[in-house]
């Protein structure tokens, strides 16, 4: 069951990491100014990044053991 | 201003420039934003509150359950945030001295790009329904065309009425410079004449 849940999980993470870079190629891809590019590049991932590190984080120390014994 | 080039759009011709850059106004996604912001603060405000009226989660390792789904969400809002203002930022009209362009963002993978000839421009009516856009000053503009195709439109813009300004005067200009050029095409053409 808990590897279930870890696949599921990780199948999740690889949804949303997609989802960032195709946001991230965009703001390359597609704006008229440089400048605002990479001030949104910036934030998006940073903010992105600590996120994703926080819940990835959170995930590894979620009693899941004991949630199914 | 940043050149048309940056777009990917080659330019009519070297002295073309860019008048204006026009993107949707931002009540058009304040909507979609406020229920993010929202949930977000249903999230923290849960975060705050279980500690103190249900101790015993918190002592039993639930609340971990409950943060970690909190900081999925939370991601999941950052990433559906930042798509909205793609949307928005990538969805815009620029006014050149040459034409308007029309880029249409429709989600991620839908993108559209048609110009218009400020030549062809017949008339600019401008459209502000309600009182929001009257309050914030924003609204629709029609540009028919001297064709049969669809009128070009420029949806939810701030000061519709100053685009039209821009729009007519900028049209005016450069009818004025087609007669001018006609006049003295046929102007040279009658002095040829008298010489020959």
């Amino acid at each position: 069951m808990i590897i279930i849940i870890q696949i599921f999980y990780l199948i999740l993470i690889l949804i949303c990491l997609i989802a960032g870079f195709i946001v991230a190629f965009h703001l390359i891809k597609y704006s008229y100014s440089k400048k605002n590019t990479a001030l949104m590049l910036i934030i998006f991932s940073a903010v992105a990044i600590t996120l994703l590190f926080i819940n990835v984080t959170l995930f590894t120390m979620l009693p899941l053991n004991k949630l199914f014994n | 201003m940043d050149r048309l080039s940056n777009l990917g759009i080659k330019e009519i011709s070297s002295g073309e420039e860019v008048i204006k850059i026009v993107h949707r106004h931002w009540f058009d996604i304040l909507g979609q934003y406020l229920i993010s912001f929202m949930i977000f603060f249903a999230m923290a405000g849960v975060l705050i509150v279980i500690p103190v009226y249900f101790p015993g989660m918190h002592e039993q390792g639930d609340y971990l359950y409950i943060v970690f789904f909190e900081s999925f969400v939370a991601l999941i809002l950052w990433i559906f945030g930042f798509i909205v203002w793609i949307d928005y930022y990538l969805d815009i009209w620029i006014v050149t001295s040459e034409r308007v362009i029309n880029i249409e963002q429709k989600g991620l993978f839908n993108r559209i790009i048609s110009e218009l000839k400020l030549s062809r421009i017949q008339d600019v009516t401008t459209e502000v329904n309600g009182i929001i856009q009257t309050v914030l000053n924003f609204g629709d503009v029609h540009i028919q065309t001297a064709g049969e195709e669809s009128k070009f439109f420029l949806r939810h813009i701030p000061d519709p009425g100053g685009i039209k300004s821009i729009l007519m005067d900028l049209q005016k200009n450069k009818e004025k410079e087609e007669t001018d050029e006609l006049g003295e095409m046929i102007e040279k053409k009658i002095h040829e004449n008298t010489i020959s």
